[in-house]
Protein backbone atom coordinates (compact mmCIF):
# COMPACT_ATOMS: atom_id res chain seq x y z
CA UNK A 1 0.00 0.00 0.00
CA UNK A 2 0.99 3.41 -0.87
CA UNK A 3 -0.41 6.27 0.47
CA UNK A 4 0.82 9.56 -0.59
CA UNK A 5 -0.68 13.56 0.14
CA UNK A 6 0.70 16.81 -1.62
CA UNK A 7 0.90 20.09 -0.55
CA UNK A 8 -0.07 21.70 -3.90
CA UNK A 9 -0.61 25.01 -6.01
CA UNK A 10 -1.20 25.81 -9.50
CA UNK A 11 1.05 27.37 -11.31
CA UNK A 12 -0.73 30.33 -11.52
CA UNK A 13 -0.74 31.15 -7.40
CA UNK A 14 -4.14 29.65 -6.95
CA UNK A 15 -6.27 27.62 -5.83
CA UNK A 16 -4.06 25.59 -3.05
CA UNK A 17 -4.72 22.63 -1.27
CA UNK A 18 -3.93 19.16 -0.42
CA UNK A 19 -4.72 16.11 -2.71
CA UNK A 20 -4.22 12.44 -1.55
CA UNK A 21 -4.12 9.18 -2.84
CA UNK A 22 -4.07 5.54 -1.96
CA UNK A 23 -2.20 2.48 -3.84
CA UNK A 24 -2.81 -0.81 -3.22
CA UNK A 25 -0.27 -3.71 -3.78
CA UNK A 26 -2.29 -6.85 -3.39
CA UNK A 27 0.46 -8.40 -1.12
CA UNK A 28 -1.13 -8.45 2.45
CA UNK A 29 2.04 -8.43 4.35
CA UNK A 30 5.93 -8.16 4.36
CA UNK A 31 8.68 -7.74 6.97
CA UNK A 32 10.39 -4.43 5.24
CA UNK A 33 9.22 -2.30 2.73
CA UNK A 34 10.35 -3.78 -0.97
CA UNK A 35 12.82 -1.28 -2.53
CA UNK A 36 10.72 -0.90 -5.39
CA UNK A 37 7.44 0.76 -3.91
CA UNK A 38 6.83 3.57 -4.95
CA UNK A 39 9.17 4.84 -7.25
CA UNK A 40 9.27 1.89 -9.71
CA UNK A 41 6.02 0.50 -8.72
CA UNK A 42 3.63 2.39 -6.75
CA UNK A 43 0.52 0.04 -6.93
CA UNK A 44 -3.02 0.39 -8.41
CA UNK A 45 -4.66 3.62 -7.55
CA UNK A 46 -7.99 2.48 -6.07
CA UNK A 47 -8.79 6.16 -4.45
CA UNK A 48 -8.13 9.98 -4.37
CA UNK A 49 -9.27 13.09 -2.62
CA UNK A 50 -8.48 15.89 -5.04
CA UNK A 51 -8.99 19.47 -4.07
CA UNK A 52 -6.90 21.18 -6.73
CA UNK A 53 -6.93 19.30 -9.81
CA UNK A 54 -4.05 17.95 -11.61
CA UNK A 55 -1.81 17.67 -13.97
CA UNK A 56 1.36 20.58 -14.03
CA UNK A 57 0.35 21.67 -10.07
CA UNK A 58 3.69 22.43 -8.13
CA UNK A 59 4.52 20.58 -5.18
CA UNK A 60 5.30 22.50 -1.64
CA UNK A 61 5.05 19.67 0.72
CA UNK A 62 4.61 15.74 0.56
CA UNK A 63 3.98 12.91 2.74
CA UNK A 64 4.41 9.34 1.55
CA UNK A 65 3.40 6.22 4.19
CA UNK A 66 4.28 2.64 2.07
CA UNK A 67 2.92 -0.22 4.20
CA UNK A 68 1.22 -3.81 3.93
CA UNK A 69 -2.00 -3.64 2.63
CA UNK A 70 -3.40 -5.40 6.13
CA UNK A 71 -1.38 -2.74 8.31
CA UNK A 72 -3.59 -1.08 11.15
CA UNK A 73 -3.47 2.68 11.48
CA UNK A 74 -2.51 2.07 15.43
CA UNK A 75 0.67 0.59 13.59
CA UNK A 76 1.18 3.21 11.28
CA UNK A 77 1.00 6.07 13.66
CA UNK A 78 3.17 4.53 16.30
CA UNK A 79 5.87 3.83 13.20
CA UNK A 80 5.20 7.25 12.06
CA UNK A 81 5.98 8.67 15.62
CA UNK A 82 9.24 6.67 15.70
CA UNK A 83 10.23 8.00 12.53
CA UNK A 84 9.53 11.57 13.26
CA UNK A 85 11.35 11.32 16.58
CA UNK A 86 14.37 9.57 14.76
CA UNK A 87 14.38 12.40 11.85
CA UNK A 88 13.25 15.86 12.89
CA UNK A 89 16.59 17.32 13.69
CA UNK A 90 17.86 16.32 10.43
CA UNK A 91 17.88 18.15 7.02
CA UNK A 92 14.74 17.34 4.54
CA UNK A 93 13.44 15.92 2.64
CA UNK A 94 12.94 13.03 5.57
CA UNK A 95 13.23 9.05 4.35
CA UNK A 96 13.37 6.29 7.21
CA UNK A 97 11.55 2.88 7.19
CA UNK A 98 10.51 1.61 10.91
CA UNK A 99 8.35 -2.00 11.65
CA UNK A 100 7.24 -2.70 8.13
CA UNK A 101 6.63 1.10 7.12
CA UNK A 102 8.55 3.64 5.10
CA UNK A 103 8.18 7.39 5.43
CA UNK A 104 9.07 10.30 3.30
CA UNK A 105 8.46 13.71 3.78
CA UNK A 106 9.69 16.93 2.01
CA UNK A 107 8.50 20.60 2.30
CA UNK A 108 10.22 23.62 0.63
CA UNK A 109 11.59 26.08 2.68
CA UNK A 110 9.14 28.72 2.96
CA UNK A 111 7.28 26.13 5.15
CA UNK A 112 9.88 25.11 7.59
CA UNK A 113 8.40 27.27 10.08
CA UNK A 114 5.20 25.43 9.91
CA UNK A 115 6.58 22.05 9.68
CA UNK A 116 5.05 20.26 12.09
CA UNK A 117 1.45 21.69 11.41
CA UNK A 118 1.96 21.15 7.80
CA UNK A 119 2.94 17.44 8.44
CA UNK A 120 -0.06 16.96 10.46
CA UNK A 121 -1.92 17.99 7.90
CA UNK A 122 -0.75 15.82 5.21
CA UNK A 123 -1.12 12.55 7.71
CA UNK A 124 -4.85 13.65 8.36
CA UNK A 125 -5.06 13.50 4.22
CA UNK A 126 -3.29 10.47 3.97
CA UNK A 127 -5.28 9.02 6.75
CA UNK A 128 -8.87 10.12 5.44
CA UNK A 129 -8.04 8.94 1.58
CA UNK A 130 -7.86 5.44 3.47
CA UNK A 131 -11.29 5.39 4.51
CA UNK A 132 -12.36 1.88 4.67
CA UNK A 133 -8.98 -0.01 5.49
CA UNK A 134 -11.09 -3.26 6.37
CA UNK A 135 -12.18 -3.22 2.68
CA UNK A 136 -8.70 -2.70 1.37
CA UNK A 137 -8.39 -6.37 0.01
CA UNK A 138 -11.41 -6.62 -1.81
CA UNK A 139 -10.35 -3.36 -3.63
CA UNK B 1 14.84 2.23 31.99
CA UNK B 2 16.14 1.51 28.61
CA UNK B 3 15.37 3.69 25.93
CA UNK B 4 13.88 6.26 28.17
CA UNK B 5 15.43 9.55 25.98
CA UNK B 6 14.13 7.98 22.91
CA UNK B 7 10.38 7.52 24.19
CA UNK B 8 11.14 10.81 25.57
CA UNK B 9 11.45 12.31 22.66
CA UNK B 10 8.29 10.10 21.20
CA UNK B 11 6.13 11.29 23.47
CA UNK B 12 7.18 15.40 22.69
CA UNK B 13 5.84 14.34 18.96
CA UNK B 14 2.86 12.48 20.34
CA UNK B 15 1.82 15.34 22.04
CA UNK B 16 2.22 17.49 19.61
CA UNK B 17 0.24 15.97 16.86
CA UNK B 18 -2.42 15.23 19.51
CA UNK B 19 -2.70 18.85 20.34
CA UNK B 20 -2.54 19.47 16.49
CA UNK B 21 -5.80 17.15 16.08
CA UNK B 22 -7.71 18.84 19.12
CA UNK B 23 -6.42 22.52 17.77
CA UNK B 24 -4.63 23.07 21.14
CA UNK B 25 -7.43 22.13 23.25
CA UNK B 26 -6.39 18.10 24.04
CA UNK B 27 -8.17 17.71 26.67
CA UNK B 28 -6.49 18.20 30.27
CA UNK B 29 -6.73 14.64 31.01
CA UNK B 30 -4.43 13.73 28.61
CA UNK B 31 -2.51 16.04 29.09
CA UNK B 32 -1.82 14.86 32.47
CA UNK B 33 -1.12 11.48 30.88
CA UNK B 34 1.58 12.80 28.60
CA UNK B 35 2.83 14.41 31.64
CA UNK B 36 3.34 11.81 34.07
CA UNK B 37 4.60 9.32 31.44
CA UNK B 38 6.86 12.01 30.36
CA UNK B 39 8.36 12.77 34.52
CA UNK B 40 8.78 8.81 34.35
CA UNK B 41 10.62 8.77 31.43
CA UNK B 42 13.15 12.17 32.21
CA UNK B 43 13.71 10.30 36.06
CA UNK B 44 14.84 7.39 33.78
CA UNK B 45 17.34 9.17 32.07
CA UNK B 46 21.12 10.02 32.47
CA UNK B 47 21.99 13.33 33.79
CA UNK B 48 23.69 13.51 30.10
CA UNK B 49 20.50 12.42 28.66
CA UNK B 50 18.61 15.25 30.15
CA UNK B 51 20.72 17.61 29.10
CA UNK B 52 20.82 16.59 25.25
CA UNK B 53 16.82 17.14 25.75
CA UNK B 54 17.51 20.11 27.29
CA UNK B 55 19.93 21.67 24.33
CA UNK B 56 17.12 20.21 21.89
CA UNK B 57 14.37 21.93 23.42
CA UNK B 58 16.33 24.83 23.45
CA UNK B 59 17.64 25.05 20.06
CA UNK B 60 14.83 26.84 18.32
CA UNK B 61 16.40 26.43 14.95
CA UNK B 62 14.29 24.95 11.95
CA UNK B 63 15.15 21.76 9.75
CA UNK B 64 16.57 22.61 6.75
CA UNK B 65 14.92 22.51 3.59
CA UNK B 66 15.94 23.07 -0.10
CA UNK B 67 14.18 26.20 -1.47
CA UNK B 68 11.89 24.34 -4.04
CA UNK B 69 10.94 20.83 -4.28
CA UNK B 70 11.17 20.87 -8.02
CA UNK B 71 7.86 18.32 -8.45
CA UNK B 72 4.73 18.61 -10.04
CA UNK B 73 1.91 16.74 -9.81
CA UNK B 74 0.39 14.17 -12.32
CA UNK B 75 -2.89 13.32 -13.89
CA UNK B 76 -3.71 9.85 -12.30
CA UNK B 77 -7.17 7.79 -12.77
CA UNK B 78 -8.28 5.29 -10.27
CA UNK B 79 -6.88 1.50 -11.79
CA UNK B 80 -4.13 3.37 -13.02
CA UNK B 81 -0.40 1.71 -11.83
CA UNK B 82 1.09 5.74 -12.50
CA UNK B 83 2.87 7.40 -9.79
CA UNK B 84 1.04 10.85 -8.26
CA UNK B 85 3.98 13.26 -9.08
CA UNK B 86 6.98 13.60 -10.71
CA UNK B 87 10.44 16.14 -11.13
CA UNK B 88 9.35 19.41 -12.78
Amino acid sequence: MYLTAHHVVAKTGTPEGINAFLYLHGVPAWRVPPPEIPDQNPGRLVHRNITVTPPGNRVRSYLDVVAPDDAAWTEIRQNFIQFVSHVQRQPLPWEGVVGRCLFRFGLERSLAPQWQRELHQLYLEIQAVDRDPSARHMK
Amino acid sequence: MIGAAQRYRELLVDLQFQRATAEDSLAQAEEAAFAAELDICWQSMSVAEQEAIERQLADGSLPDAPAALRTEDCAVTEGSWCAPRKAA
